[in-house]
């Protein structure tokens, strides 16, 4: 981690790229939330490592409710089947991080980042939670964290 | 920035969506999108769309891929007329370089933003 990394600039940086992102692509207002756990077993989480410029990952959790909406609003003429769905878990995660360098770092920023994946179960291994942000998009409760997390490439 | 006619070529029908959102938002007036799965599909549609003003492509994609669908079209003197703007998360230098001299408008790694598609195409349709 860059040592004059700015922990609350990145969290104000993180959330303006959900709230961005989410208005943008799925016509979704998404705000602070001040509830607490989320534990549906269904929920999906997925990560995006960022290489450069800081050696980080963004972390999210999105319940089933939320992945459903996305679907009835990117795909709104069939059902989505799986693969739609975790395809629009990953966009949008691709998306969240590359905006969230934009609003830390400005346009011009020189960035590495890995393709999105999901976890089966909670992200574990090395690293430390910088933050959480609990958030609420139009009544459904989801989150994102950023963790930083020491890469080598 | 007016457009008539866009294809965006992309497996993922999440990334259609998501590329026709960007084009939208950033600022691209397009009167007709089309959409293609593959590059077979594609290539049926560069058929009869002779007068596509974008082709928007991925590169890995099921039966022909991005780059050889593009390749298949330098050989036809419609589409070879009809700029290319590749969007794909393979960050490969030697696979730009092949691109690059296939003459590609442009080609942008994810994550796809608007500010990137203005940045790569806004001077051509200014």
């Amino acid at each position: 981690m860059n040592e004059s990394f700015e922990i609350e600039k990145a969290r104000t940086a993180l959330l303006a790229s959900v709230q961005g992102t989410f208005a943008e692509m799925v016509f979704t207002d998404v705000t602070l939330s001040s509830l607490g756990e989320i534990s549906d077993v269904e929920d999906s989480c997925a990560s995006i490592d960022i290489l450069k410029p800081l050696s980080t990952q963004v972390v999210c959790l999105f319940p089933r409710a939320l992945i459903e909406k996305f679907m009835e609003i990117l795909i709104p003429d069939h059902p989505a089947n799986v693969q739609e769905k975790d395809d629009s878990v990953l966009e949008l995660l691709n998306i969240i991080a590359g905006n969230f360098l934009t609003n830390y770092f400005g346009h011009r920023v020189d960035s590495k980042l890995q393709l999105p994946q999901f976890h089966f179960g909670a992200v574990e291994g090395e690293g430390v939670a910088l933050f959480v942000l609990n958030l609420d998009a139009e009544g459904i409760p989801f989150r994102v964290a950023l963790r930083s997390v020491r890469y080598t490439y | 920035m007016k457009l008539e006619k866009v294809l965006i070529i992309d497996d993922s029908s999440t990334s259609r969506m998501i590329i026709q959102r960007c084009l939208d938002i950033a600022g691209f007036s397009v009167a007709e999108y089309h959409y293609a799965e593959n590059g077979l599909d594609a290539l049926g549609i560069v058929k009869v769309k002779k007068d596509l003003d974008l082709i928007i492509t991925d590169i890995n994609m099921p039966k022909i891929d991005g780059p050889t669908f593009i390749k298949v079209l330098e050989l036809d003197d419609t589409g070879k007329t009809i700029p290319i703007l590749v969007v794909s998360s393979i960050g490969d230098s030697a696979m730009e370089d092949e691109l690059k001299a296939l003459g590609v408008s442009g080609i942008i790694k994810k994550p796809l933003s608007p500010a990137k598609l203005i940045e790569t195409l806004g001077g051509r349709y200014e």
